[in-house]
């Protein structure tokens, strides 16, 4: 036995191959939907004035429980809210029910190309020249010969993939796209369904929270009361001003001499 | 003319109980003058709470008038259209 000698197989193959590439991408989208029935009811026309004034005063105050909103001040109520419509004077109830939507879209494409390009391997083989343990120049040879082949044959399929891979690259926008719309359609139509249900249910909703809203509305207009019939009566010089609030009752008792 | 004013306000059911102007005094007025006094007290109460209040009058027990304010709804009725009164006895 000696140093070993080597042998270099080196091959070139003109790779000239069509791929083919199924490619899908899913899109999943949801939304919140409301349902409203609402109710408005005047009260410019019933309520006197100083009480109306009273009851934004009341509205305004701090400790109301009613939030300021863009349109007049705003008591929420389980399954809706009440709203006192400043620029009216008006109150409204709205009855309102949520839900989310979902739907999903899936885009599909089939791509499809050919990769037409050299490609190259090369790979070494060992053997002695007394051929010891069997490694001979022919079996070198051969060795070398079946790896530059296997390297070629992974060097072919990493290029179709490659190619297939940067293609998808590019695509995958577009298919996105498409599955988005799809979800879109699908989602635009199902908020639709679903927001006129909920507003049917909402209908049949709004006498139960036209209850709970005119409670709390009943509770700021007792302020209001008090506080016109009492600025009233100060400013008629009445005497003996006794009022009181309990069991749910707001009392007030006063003098007046004309 | 000496009234006493008496008003109650139910929170839960948004009723005004009573709205009551009792006269308490000891002047001795014409029946026109005491009328007229009356009625303007109780507009003018019924104004602070009320767009356009119903006075009437009654008479209590003795002979006395009262003027008795009562509202007998919310201003938010259930219904779309508040029915709401106001009437002065």
């Amino acid at each position: 036995m000696c140093n070993p000698r080597r042998v270099r197989v080196t091959l070139t193959r003109q790779l000239n191959q069509a791929w083919q590439r199924e490619v899908s991408r899913s899109v999943e989208l949801r939304e919140h939907v409301t349902g409203e029935a609402r109710i408005r009811q005047p009260l410019d026309s019933t309520l006197g004035t100083p009480a109306l004034r009273a009851l934004e005063a009341t509205l305004a105050a701090d400790d109301s429980g009613w939030r300021e909103v863009e349109d007049g001040y705003r008591y929420e109520v389980d399954g809706g809210y009440v709203t006192y419509l400043i620029e009216e004077q008006a109150l409204e109830i709205v009855a309102v029910l949520a839900d989310e939507v979902q739907a999903s879209g899936e885009g599909r494409q089939i791509l499809s190309g050919v990769v037409n390009r050299e490609i190259a391997a090369e790979a070494e083989g060992q053997y002695y020249d007394d051929g010891w343990g069997g490694y001979t120049q022919t079996s070198a040879q051969q060795k070398a010969q079946a790896a530059a082949e296997q390297q070629l044959e992974n060097l072919a399929a990493s290029q179709i993939e490659q190619a297939s891979q940067e293609a998808e690259t590019l695509s995958q926008a577009e298919i996105e796209a498409q599955a988005r719309s799809q979800a879109q359609t699908q989602l635009q139509q199902r908020a639709t369904e679903r927001q006129g249900f909920l507003a049917e249910q909402a209908r049949q909703h709004l006498d139960a929270v036209g209850i709970r809203c005119r409670q709390a509305f009943h509770q700021v207009l007792a302020t209001a009361y008090r506080d016109a019939i009492l600025a009233y009566a100060r400013r008629n010089g009445a005497d003996n001003i006794q009022w009181s609030e309990q069991n749910n009752r707001v009392e007030i008792e006063f003098n007046l001499q004309r | 003319m000496d009234v006493k004013v008496r008003f109650r306000f139910n929170t839960l059911t948004g009723e005004v109980e009573l709205f009551e102007v009792t006269d308490i005094g000891t002047r001795r007025l014409s029946e026109a003058e005491h009328n007229q006094h009356h009625d303007q007290i109780a507009t003018e109460l019924g104004n602070v709470i009320e767009r356009h209040p119903r006075i009437s009058e009654v008479f209590a027990d003795g002979g006395e008038t009262n003027d008795e304010i009562v509202t007998e709804e919310s201003p938010v009725s259930s219904s779309t259209e508040t029915d709401q009164q106001t009437q002065v006895e």
